[in-house]
């Protein structure tokens, strides 16, 4: 190989390892959780997760990550307040999830919102969903 | 003789800019009668609002208003309008010519308590947004006046199909402008657009 073609190829090289570097720091690391999200959650805690006054609460909130066994418990059974005399549900439950699909919505949620870099397991999450099923019945 | 003739036609292009329209178009369909030319009108309408108090289009006369139709048990695309609605609430919260309405399309469960509490949980000043109650089919009636769709289907979660348009009304009851209430980068525009109207 020829210095010129050396120089050639190390460019190439260098400039394609550069453009793997920068996409992959804007890729979002929790793509399936993300999709979950904006199905599923978005429309009324926005996709910013702020929320909309008192009415939804935001996300924002490091309180939150600190109990993963609430927010999985809220997630697969809602929540329901009394409103002038009645019943009503505030938040809808979500009783199908999956534990998988609910690993991947906790790790974007604790990406996006939460910035506490913990990423939760399978088998972690599982558990607190059996837990969850276990004590509504 | 150059200069002069470049000079001239700066002069007729920024006189063109000076010049244009600013004032917004009336929406919606409109006829000849007698020879004059009849705007596209909302229909006259009476409402409770959450603090039980009758509002009339009337009394909006001296006001423009922004619009947008809802129920508070909506799961799908109410909050995201209803947070642009606030985004201009808060825009105009010390102009007392802008108001805001939200017609509940859901008046069984929309009462006025349930709308009462729902603003309360908005933090918003009952007298300038008035969340209206009455009757259930001429509220999805006059949707249609403000180009809202709005019907009711069992198989749509809430019981409730309705666009997420924020419309914007004049004192007279003419449509003047509207913004995608699910879509934020449509606000500005639409804010822009208020203050063209109070202009007016």
């Amino acid at each position: 190989m020829t210095s010129k073609h050396f120089l050639k190829s190390s460019f190439l090289f260098t400039s394609f390892s550069i453009f793997l570097i920068f996409s992959g720091c804007n890729h979002q690391k929790f793509p399936q959780g993300q999709r979950i999200y904006s199905a599923r959650c978005s429309n009324c805690h926005m996709p910013d997760g702020n929320g909309l006054g008192k009415l939804i609460p935001s996300l924002h909130n490091d309180n939150l990550a600190l109990n993963s066994q609430h927010v999985v418990c809220t997630i697969l059974n809602g929540i329901n307040a009394d409103s002038l005399g009645q019943t009503i549900s505030v938040m809808p439950a979500f009783p199908d999830m999956t534990a998988v699909e609910m690993t991947n919505l906790i790790n974007y949620l604790t990406s996006e919102f939460w910035k506490s870099g913990e990423v939760s397991k399978i088998s972690n999450i599982t558990q607190l969903v059996n837990d969850c099923r276990n004590s509504k019945k | 003789m150059k200069y002069n003739a470049l000079l001239f036609f700066v002069f007729v292009i920024l006189y063109s800019c000076k010049n244009e329209s600013t004032e917004l178009p009336i929406l919606g369909n409109q006829y000849e009668e007698n020879g004059k030319v009849v705007h596209h009108k909302i229909r006259d309408w009476s409402f409770l609002n959450q603090d039980s108090i009758t509002i009339t289009n009337d009394q909006l006369s001296d006001n423009i208003y922004i619009a947008d139709f809802f129920f508070t048990s909506c799961p799908s695309i109410c909050p995201k309008v209803q947070r642009e609605m606030l985004a201009i609430y808060k825009e105009f919260e010390d102009e007392p010519r802008v108001k805001l309405i939200s017609f509940s399309i859901d008046p069984k469960r929309d009462t006025v308590g349930k709308l009462k509490e729902y603003a309360a949980k908005m933090e918003i000043d009952n007298s300038k947004w008035y969340m209206l109650t009455g009757d259930k089919d001429f509220t999805l009636d006059l949707a249609e006046d403000y180009f809202i769709v709005a019907y009711e289907d069992e198989e749509v979660p809430g019981g409730f199909d309705h666009s997420g348009k924020i419309i914007l009304v004049d004192g007279n009851g003419h449509v003047r402008s509207f913004s995608e209430g699910t879509d934020e980068t449509t606000t500005p525009k639409l804010i822009n657009d208020i203050k063209t109207l109070l202009k007016e």
